[in-house]
């Protein structure tokens, strides 16, 4: 080690790949913290000993003036007024303590000052690292502390931290790609497959020979299992870009109360077509949040048609929002009066392509309750399911930043 | 109406542009990103479709330095990449429209016929009224009559209708419903559309004994007069 900062020194690079090169001891911040402590206090020692002397040396210097006069005044014979005791002790002592508390003041300051110093800046690498990582957990994974030397333990977390964000980027970049990839690689014969799908369905349809009815129901089925595949790729792509937390970068200030008038204008008419009823219930005042306004009306959508489809008909469906007392959570709630679903299984949900009832084909991707939470955990908040006895709650909070 | 059609999957590509030409449109094909720039550059096109990944130049760069270079034509773009942030990256650059894969060649056709006539009917666009037949609507008191009957109209129902009317004899396909009236850009599993339909139906046909909104099977919806005896 010793060599390599040697070579360092010799090969006259600059400085700061000079400092970059030192043994790893010497950047440890104890190390450097115990080195800038006895600098500290031998220099404290110093001035305080050479405060100290050279107030003495003066006050000691005026007394000895007055003896000197005081001496050649009994040689003279001026005899009046003898001082007996020309050096006191008392003076001594008072000009010993102004002395020190002269020094003392000095280095209390001068100790201060280096201390305030020092900790303003690693409070402040602290709070750059600090405001990168919360960037960078909010998905901003562009920040960095800019640090480029090591010379202490903060400097190199920092250094750490940017390298860290670096290889995170580059990776997170690398699987967007590659999902992107897997979505046109898979995508295209899928369109393929559909457009062959629906000519031979033209073709058989005006064919001279009529197909048979197994025919004819085989090509539907074909042609909406390919629908199916392309849904269920899309709600899986799209979670998975929800999850990654880049959309943060594009939340507005966004009104709930508009959020469930959108969804209820939309859905009220398919709930009464269903035989079902949806109610709304919304706060008076407008419930602001930091949000991405087309992914909380897909939720809510999601939350509904949940309901719609297990939900027998002549249900209610119950649509509302609000805010907790000390406005810091604002919620949204979608119950109803159907089945509901097993205690034990209420985790289970979220998960993708879970189903709870395996064996019925009801349409549905499994994949709605996923999102929904996918697009709560974005913002930050959080999905829960309750009982309404009878029926299924599902209640989601954010709160307000 | 001449295409330009920038695509690299060359059977993707000879099936829409089978498509397209079977549709009375004359239709130039490119996989190259850099050609697709040349030839907008110096040629007329009423519309381009471009898909967002291609080999020399991608579509999004492809799309933005025509934008920069002035060229209006209206844009497309076909991809297999649906996330949210993708179409507004897109619309961004200056595509007007959208489309993911997979796709039915009825919404891309439907959508290209949309496109071309937005572009050469923006000066009429400020007309106070649509109308159709004995249908008219009021654009500025949003009201609608029909043989001088006044309908009463949801906001969203008489969106349908303006829709309708701005591109008669077209096919409106269900996520063309969806994006334009309700700004939905996922796909709902329930009928969504299809009762809102038959609701504007109930209102709009039923007390007059015809028909006016034809489905498309597999495709959509579209603005047609027909009477009950035709529909039979």
């Amino acid at each position: 080690m010793k060599r390599r900062f040697l070579d360092a020194l010799q090969s006259k690079i600059s400085p700061q790949q000079m400092i970059n090169c030192l043994p790893l001891w010497m950047k440890s911040s104890a190390t450097q913290q115990g080195v800038m402590f006895a600098v500290v206090s031998l220099f404290s020692l110093v001035l305080m000993a050479s405060v100290t002397i050279a107030y003495v040396d003066y006050e000691l210097g005026k007394q000895n003036s007055e003896i000197v006069k005081e001496s050649k005044q009994r040689t003279t014979g001026d005899k009046h007024d003898i001082d007996d005791d020309p050096i006191e002790d008392d003076d001594i002592i008072a000009v010993l303590i102004s002395g020190f508390i002269l020094a003392g003041v000095l280095v209390s300051l001068f100790t201060i000052a280096i201390v305030v110093a020092m900790s303003r800046l690693s409070q402040h690498r602290i709070s750059r690292i600090e405001q990168v990582l919360n960037a960078a957990a909010d998905g901003d994974l562009s920040a960095r502390t800019g640090e480029k030397n090591t010379y202490n333990d903060l400097a190199r977390i920092s250094v750490s931290v940017d390298e860290m964000l670096s290889r995170l980027e580059g990776s997170v970049a690398a699987m967007s790609d590659i999902s992107a990839n897997i979505a046109h690689e898979l995508k295209t014969p899928i369109t393929r497959l559909r457009h062959n799908l629906l000519t031979l369905r033209d073709e058989a349809e005006t064919a001279p020979i009529a197909h048979s009815q197994n025919f004819m129901s085989e090509l539907d089925h074909a042609l909406s299992d390919s629908q199916r595949l392309a849904a269920i790729f899309d709600a899986l792509l799209r979670i998975t870009q929800i999850e990654s937390g880049a959309r943060r970068s594009r939340f507005t200030e966004t009104d709930l109360t508009q959020i469930v008038d959108t969804v209820a204008e939309i859905y009220v008419d398919v709930a009464e077509d269903a035989g079902m009823q949806l109610l709304v219930h919304k706060a008076q005042s407008p419930l602001l949040i930091q949000g991405d306004r087309e992914l909380l009306i897909q939720q809510a959508a999601n939350l509904i048609e949940n309901a719609l489809r297990y939900c027998a008909s002549g249900s209610v469906i119950r649509l509302s929002c609000g805010a907790d007392n000390n406005h810091s959570l604002v919620w949204l709630k979608v119950e109803d009066n159907g089945l509901g679903i097993a205690e034990a299984e209420r985790e289970r949900v979220f998960e993708r392509l879970y189903r709870v009832d395996k064996s019925r084909t009801d349409g549905g991707l499994g994949l709605g309750l996923s999102l929904a939470k996918a697009v709560a955990g974005l913002h930050h908040g959080t999905i829960a399911l309750h009982d309404c006895k009878p029926g299924l709650g599902v209640m989601v909070s954010i709160p307000r930043v | 109406m001449r295409v330009l059609l920038v695509e690299d999957d060359v059977s993707l590509s000879s099936f829409v542009e089978k498509g397209l030409r079977e549709a009375g449109h004359q239709v130039e094909v490119t996989e190259n990103g850099k050609y697709a720039l040349t030839l907008c550059m110096t040629e007329h096109f009423d519309v381009a479709i471009v898909d967002r990944m291609l080999p020399g130049l991608d579509g999004l760069s492809l799309v933005k330095a025509l934008r920069a270079a002035q060229v209006g034509t209206p844009i497309l773009f076909l991809t297999s990449l649906g996330g949210v942030d993708d179409r507004v990256q897109g619309l961004e650059a200056g595509g007007d429209d959208y489309l993911t894969k997979p796709f039915a060649f009825s919404e891309l056709l439907a959508r290209v016929s949309a496109l071309s006539r937005r572009s050469s009917l923006t000066s009429t666009d400020t007309k106070p009224q649509l109308t159709f037949g004995d249908l008219v609507l009021n654009l500025y008191e949003h009201t609608a009559t029909r043989q001088g009957k006044q309908l009463d109209l949801q906001p969203k129902e008489f969106r349908i209708l303006e829709l309708f009317l701005r591109h008669p004899s077209r096919v409106i396909t269900r996520t063309m419903l969806l994006e334009h009236v309700w700004d939905i850009h996922f796909d709902p599993q329930t009928s969504v559309v299809e009762t809102h339909i038959s609701r504007l139906r109930n209102k709009i046909e039923k007390p007059f004994g015809d028909t006016l909104l034809q489905t498309v099977r597999g495709a959509g919806y579209k603005l047609e007069h027909r009477s009950n005896e035709e529909a039979k």
